[in-house]
């Protein structure tokens, strides 16, 4: 059977079949002002189908509406009724999807066993979802990421930018220095090792303030804030074409407080995650979420010898959907270990990472942190 | 905020006077009540999104901000004098971030807090901040003279040229001056400590405060709201902490609490593993400890923890723990940013705190988090 065939059969399955296109929806359900609708359904048009194959300026003439506001009524319509017509327009088939997902370059966590879990790295075009007690190393893995996101291409990188949202204020600019000469130095290690004389070109191109350029960094101080900045994230990634990751350390410290309607916190945060996986599908963007977690009682509260506890992420079960992939540290016999909890294509795993002087690495490589000289 | 003059008087003709209110409402719903085509409506929320986002900038224009700052004489830490944690924290306690001491009680928290206070009036020449300190006591512990005590050593140290008996009179001076500068506040309530905070904003701005003390941070939520009123208690913290960010952040100064130390019963949180079970819900089992199996511990299945939980946690940038360990006094950093894990033994001596030697800990327990005290049995 050759492919083609085969990813024909394959999109029947894949494609999303748009429920929009019924003609018999409601002209309620249109995104329009009430008294555009109002309008509308005065004069008798009900559903979609009502408007289907009428001009604008019939349209004007028939609910006696401005002629710009039958267009935008018009316009309004969704737009697979309105052009060709077949419910899988815009559909790929599960062929294409593949080639696009070989060509894709991950983001080395630059631990390889970290590595190996996720097959590669963290993965464009993906939410993931990081989350672990606090001291366990989940800013460290972010600023990490920023930085090796720009490994260049010769070695398999990512060559992009970095955007960090830092809502916790617990990035430390020296430290991100120190991760960034530990990064050059074993890049050009790895360069020199892989005797292409590209990628040696590509590793002695780089420098410390190039590398500290190409991470962008917002500080957020309250969840308007954070909204603001995902709401003009499309457009600074757009601005900044080269960006390939964007870290928000955290996600959470801004929903946990001041929240006394769960319901709004719940919808802000959903309508975040879906802009979050809007900019990552449409802009080639790796996002990392930081999470905290939560201990939940279970059992009688009050009892405390015999009540269970569970850590759990924050945030609550709905949020769980949000992220394509998580991933979750945790301590275990004296180290620290990455677990993938949940993504769609990898299986479920543990490797074990360390947080060194240089940034984060493998546990394999001395845990000791050589001791500082005092005596200088 | 730059809108367009008619979009405006609807908006706030529907109520919506902030940017929160605008960017806290549903798309369709803001259409609802603000009857605007949809696409004026998207670019009125971007052009409101755009206002209110946070500028930009690069890491390379932090690290030449912060090199002109330093080349200007301005420190970016509050130096502890102690050269190995300096070292450590890669400078000392930083400005702009919450630092949490934790400890069991007498183990010279408080002295900690005193002896920062004093570097932090210290003028810059000196190696201090050269600013004012607000002390938030709520567990009624400041000692006036003992922060005297503390300053006067230091003082003598710093200016090693002078003669103490010649400078008698500087000294003083410089007693008096220090005096007015830390400012003790001693609130009664929790909610009170809030407030407060929430207030502070002028007072530092006046009296150029850079550092700000709460000691402690746990006295009073834990006396005042018990098992049942736990999720009360964890907002409260949250507000808390969100204000000292923000007071942190704002002026550029160094936050410095204290907590206290509970006891961990069993299964509660001290030993926990992440295991995942058939049902993929996350498990955490506790692995009691046998009494005997650890000589360290007294008690058989309890174990000494940071209080306040998992929350305040991860609130808190960087946890520095004391804790007495075979009849020495440690300082563990256990939480931050740009340390490993190192523990330092020290002294309390009438100077404040002095470490003992160079010595330095790879001190990774492999986060257990537990808390030695040598006292475990006065305790339980």
């Amino acid at each position: 059977m050759d492919s083609g065939s085969m990813g024909a059969k394959a999109s029947d399955k894949t494609a999303v079949v748009n429920s929009y296109s019924h003609p018999r929806m409601e002209v309620t359900v249109l995104k329009l002002p009430p008294t555009l609708r109002s309008k509308l359904l005065g004069s008798g048009f009900r559903t979609v189908g009502d408007l289907k194959g009428i001009s604008a300026v019939q349209l004007a003439r028939d609910a006696q509406l401005m002629h710009e506001e039958a267009l935008q009524v018009l316009k309004s319509l969704p737009r697979v009724s309105s052009a060709s017509g077949s419910a899988l327009a815009g559909a790929q088939t599960a062929f294409e999807i593949l080639q696009q997902e070989r060509a894709q370059t991950m983001i080395s966590t630059m631990c390889e066993e970290f590595d190996t879990l996720l097959a590669g790295g963290i993965c464009p075009k993906a939410v993931t979802e990081i989350c672990g007690m606090p001291g366990i190393g989940k800013t460290q893995l972010g600023m990490q990421l920023s930085v090796s996101v720009q490994t260049p291409s010769e070695l398999s990188g990512a060559d992009g930018e970095a955007l960090y949202i830092d809502t916790e204020g617990s990035f430390m600019v020296e430290r991100l220095v120190e991760m960034v000469n530990g990064w050059l130095e074993d890049v050009r290690q790895a360069a020199a090792c892989s005797k292409k004389p590209e990628a040696e070109r590509a590793a002695s191109r780089l420098s410390r303030d190039e590398a500290l350029a190409n991470i962008h960094y917002v500080r957020v101080h309250d969840h308007t804030e954070q909204i603001a900045v995902i709401n003009t994230l499309d457009n600074f990634c757009r601005e900044h074409r080269r960006v390939r990751l964007v870290v928000i350390d955290s996600v959470t410290f801004h929903f946990r407080q001041d929240f006394q309607d769960m319901a709004l916190r719940t919808r802000l945060l959903n309508e975040m995650s879906m802009k979050l996986m809007n900019v990552s599908e449409m802009r080639n963007v790796a996002i990392v979420l930081i999470n905290q977690v939560t201990v939940k009682k279970m059992g009688a509260v009050g009892d405390k010898r015999n009540s269970a506890a569970m850590i759990v992420p924050a945030l609550g079960e709905s949020w769980s959907h949000a992220c394509t992939n998580r991933l979750v540290l945790f301590w275990m016999d004296d180290g620290r270990y990455a677990h993938l909890y949940k993504s769609p294509s990898l299986k479920a795993g543990m490797a074990p990472f360390s947080v060194t002087s240089k940034g984060i690495r493998s546990a394999r490589e001395s845990r000791k942190r050589p001791h500082p000289d005092y005596n200088e | 905020m730059g809108l367009d003059d008619a979009i405006l008087r609807r908006l706030t003709a529907r109520d919506l006077h902030t940017a929160r209110d605008v960017l806290c409402r549903p798309e369709l719903d803001l259409m609802e009540i603000v009857d605007l085509p949809a696409d004026v409506q998207s670019q009125t929320l971007m052009h409101v999104s755009r206002a209110v986002c946070p500028p930009c900038r690069t890491v390379l224009e932090l690290v030449r901000e912060e090199d002109e700052a330093s080349k200007a004489g301005r420190p970016r830490s509050l130096k502890t004098r102690l050269r190995a944690v300096d070292h450590a924290l890669l400078g000392g306690i930083p400005l702009g971030a919450i630092t949490e001491l934790v400890g069991p009680a007498g183990i010279g928290k408080t002295q900690f807090c005193f002896m920062l206070s004093v570097f932090a009036i210290l003028p810059v020449e000196w190696g201090g901040l050269g600013g004012s300190v607000i002390y938030i006591d709520t567990e009624n512990k400041f000692s006036s003279e003992r922060l005297f005590e503390i300053a006067q050593h230091h003082i003598a140290a710093a200016s090693p040229g002078e003669e103490l008996s010649g400078s008698s009179d500087r000294l003083g001076g410089m007693m008096d001056h220090l005096g007015a500068k830390v400012v003790v506040v001693k609130p009664t309530s929790s909610g009170e400590v809030i407030e407060r905070l929430q207030g502070l904003e002028e007072a530092v701005i006046e009296r150029q405060v850079k550092l700000l003390v709460v000691d402690s941070v746990a006295s009073l939520v834990r006396s005042e709201y018990g098992c049942e009123n736990i999720v009360k208690r964890q907002e409260l913290l949250g507000r808390q902490a969100a204000v000292l960010k923000y007071l942190a952040e704002t002026f550029k100064m160094a936050v410095v609490v204290t907590n206290q130390i509970t006891t961990r019963f069993g299964a509660v949180a001290s030993d926990l593993r992440f295991s995942v079970s058939e049902q993929s819900t996350w498990k955490a089992e506790g692995f009691v400890r046998r009494g005997g199996m650890d000589d360290d511990d007294a008690s058989a299945s309890s174990k000494l923890m940071a209080a306040l939980g998992t929350k305040w946690a991860h609130a808190v940038n960087i946890r520095i723990v004391l804790e007495a360990f075979r009849g020495r006094r440690i300082l563990k950093i256990v939480k931050s940013p740009m340390s490993a894990v190192l523990a330092f033994p020290y002294s309390v001596t009438a100077e404040g705190i002095v470490l003992d030697g160079c010595e330095v800990f790879d001190a990774d327990d492999g986060g257990k988090m537990s808390i030695h005290n040598e006292n475990d049995d006065l305790y339980l």
